[in-house]
């Protein structure tokens, strides 16, 4: 790093600050807001308190509704990481006929918009004669994360060259030993952050579970929506508040630890 | 009888011939070079024996069995990458023991033939080691003993020597030649570099556009090359062109688009009035001042004697490059070994005598010259 900072670069500081401020500006101000002693938020800070913390106990739909997320994430992010992890492999690996077409509808869960994603679930399984279930709620979020997946899986394989593999198998590793005993490990950081993001992704999806959510299968972030339709008090600044920790916490380990870059 | 037989072999990717019925030979034992200018075919000729690519037509066989279409793990084969593709998640030991491992060897016998492997590539003592914590050198001999260990039926090397620094190139090759007439191991190397094709090989194949276009003993591709390509590819040589004219007492002459006449020795009989191809070694011609009296006694008003002047000097230790001007349009490179200080007689800007012996100047057909190494 330089010693001085020239006018160029401290403007360009400047200006990542305004950036941060302004997508980590609301974050802190539901932060900040859950420790206010004031009835109702946002408002003005009156004085601190961990007490809208302690009243998480006195609701256990909210609890409830932490597990139903936790559950929908893993089983979205283990489905999304058997199929993504084939689909980002064949992408990195082999070129064939309409690759750019098939890459662009495999991740266009990623621009779909989301309340479209759900209708359409929805009627999918309407058609289906499916009821609207749990699993069905897990899938359709597995739909969601599998580009996720995808694309932290090929940021892993685009640095991993292919005559790595070639060598297995010019020392007698079959396909399968090649994937188990080469691919897989190398790559196990990114099928890592794959399953870390797609579940971040999950756990934090309001628009798709909209559509399917049944009163077993109501999510953490239906739980806050619901709870906000009737009031707004600290206490849902509180649960938003670990929401938000537990996402930062999860992409910085994925960044930091894994070296894995999301959004690059 | 032939070890490795590549038959007429063919292959094409999408829109694009990348190898074109190009055959080749080793016998058991013999090392032969694959020498071309990039995106020549050598490396997908390479990666077809090893099974990596499927001839889209022709055979290759190997020791006796046609291996066209077997799976690259069912081959047999050693093989070292231009990027050394070592196992990066594995130490240098599991790295050399892994087609061991393949193999289904017993952890003692697989351990002493590791051991047996590093040591012949001198590496003993590094087995703990991963590969990032080596340095190109030592990971270009990970990957020439992980491809030895397994006693392979062939050993395949696609530019071994292109990633390292010049003076450890020159240990490796030595080193790679040694390992290889050691164990007897019949190898492909694959190369862009027409000297250490020359230095390494027992044969070698010139390939351009996909084709071999001469396949002979380093002694027969250099001196007496059957193609213009090879003339002019292998060895540092002037190439002037022209035109074929009559054959004067066992050799031909040569009109060069700048108006030099010039006697040569064809390699193939030449129409006159053909566009043709003069290649003269950088090595063979022969400059010394206007008044110098001849050394060997040939005549100085002789074919093959002109008037130039040197342009430029390039010094390069054991030799020294002059860059001659002759006539209005051609530069004749000369390189004059160093025996002593005293050879370095000219000076830029001074007038010299030109010549090289007409034995020592191929006259080939100019058979659409492609520019050398034009991607």
């Amino acid at each position: 790093m330089s010693a001085r900072i020239s006018l160029g670069s401290a403007g360009a500081i400047a200006w990542l600050v305004l950036i941060y401020l302004f997508v980590l500006g609301p974050a802190a101000v539901v932060i900040i807001g859950s420790f206010n002693t004031a009835t109702s938020f946002p408002s003005d800070f009156e004085g601190f308190t961990f007490g809208w913390y302690a009243q998480l106990g006195e609701h256990p739909e909210f609890l409830d509704a932490l597990f139903v997320s936790i559950q929908i994430g893993a089983i979205a992010a283990f489905v999304g990481s058997v199929i993504g992890i084939p689909v980002a492999l064949a992408l990195a690996r082999y070129d064939f006929r309409f690759k750019g077409m098939i890459t662009a509808f495999i991740m266009a869960p990623l621009i779909l918009p989301q309340i479209v994603l759900g209708m359409a679930m929805l009627q999918l399984l309407t058609a289906l004669q499916l009821p609207a279930t749990f699993l069905g709620l897990a899938l359709i979020h597995a739909v969601f994360v599998m580009p996720y997946v995808v694309r932290a899986m090929l940021s892993c394989l685009t640095g991993l060259s292919p005559s790595v593999s070639e060598a297995a198998a010019s020392l007698g590793a079959n396909a399968w030993q090649r994937f188990l005993l080469i691919t897989l490990p190398i790559t196990r950081a990114g099928i890592m952050a794959g399953f870390i993001f797609a579940f971040i992704m999950s756990f934090i999806n309001l628009p798709l579970s909209l559509f399917l959510t049944t009163p077993t299968s109501t999510t953490l972030p239906i739980r806050m929506f619901a709870y906000m339709e009737s009031q707004i008090d600290p206490f849902i600044a509180a649960v938003g508040s670990l929401t938000v920790i537990a996402v930062i916490a999860g992409s910085f380990f994925i960044e930091k630890i894994l070296k894995v870059r999301l959004l690059a | 009888m032939n070890w490795l037989e590549f038959r007429n072999v063919s292959k094409q990717f999408s829109g694009h011939l990348a190898v074109d019925d190009a055959s080749f030979s080793a016998q058991e034992g013999e090392i032969i070079c694959l020498v071309g200018p990039s995106g020549c075919g050598k490396t997908t000729a390479l990666r077809m024996i090893a099974g990596f690519e499927t001839p889209t037509s022709g055979e290759i066989w190997l020791g006796g069995h046609e291996v066209s279409t077997l799976p690259a793990h069912k081959r047999n084969i050693g093989i070292t990458f231009q990027n050394y593709a070592l196992f990066p998640h594995m130490t240098v030991a599991a790295n050399v023991g892994f087609g061991l491992r393949m193999r289904k060897f017993g952890r003692e016998e697989s351990r002493a033939k590791v051991a047996a492997a590093l040591a012949m590539v001198r590496l003993d003592g590094l087995d703990a080691r991963y590969p990032s914590q080596l340095s190109g050198g030592q990971q270009q001999r990970v990957a020439l003993a992980r491809a030895i260990v397994i006693e392979p039926v062939m050993l395949l090397l696609d530019e071994p020597l292109s990633n390292l620094d010049a003076m450890l190139r020159e240990e490796m090759r030595v080193e790679i030649k040694e390992i290889q007439s050691r164990l007897k191991i019949t190898t492909v190397f694959v190369t862009h570099d027409q000297e250490e094709a020359l230095t390494i090989s027992d044969r070698i194949a010139v390939m351009q556009a996909g084709q071999v276009v001469q396949e002979g003993t380093p002694v027969e591709v250099f001196e007496r090359p059957q193609h213009s390509f090879v003339a002019s590819f292998i060895g540092q040589s002037n190439l002037l062109r022209g035109v074929a004219a009559a054959e004067v007492d066992g050799h031909v002459g040569m009109r060069t688009h700048s108006g030099i006449d010039l006697h040569g020795r064809p390699i193939k009989p030449i129409e006159p009035g053909t566009p043709a191809l003069a290649v003269i070694r950088h090595s063979r011609v022969r400059v010394e001042k206007p008044d110098s009296p001849d050394s060997d006694g040939s005549d100085k008003a002789g074919p093959n004697v002109f008037s130039g002047r040197v342009e430029l000097i390039n010094y390069l230790g054991d030799s020294v490059q002059y860059v001659c001007s002759l006539g209005d349009a051609e530069r004749i490179i000369a390189t004059v070994a160093i025996a002593n200080a005293a050879d370095i007689a000219l000076a830029a800007g001074d007038d010299v005598r030109i010549s090289w012996p007409a034995g020592d100047c191929l006259v080939v057909a100019d058979a659409s010259m492609p520019d050398q190494d034009d991607d």
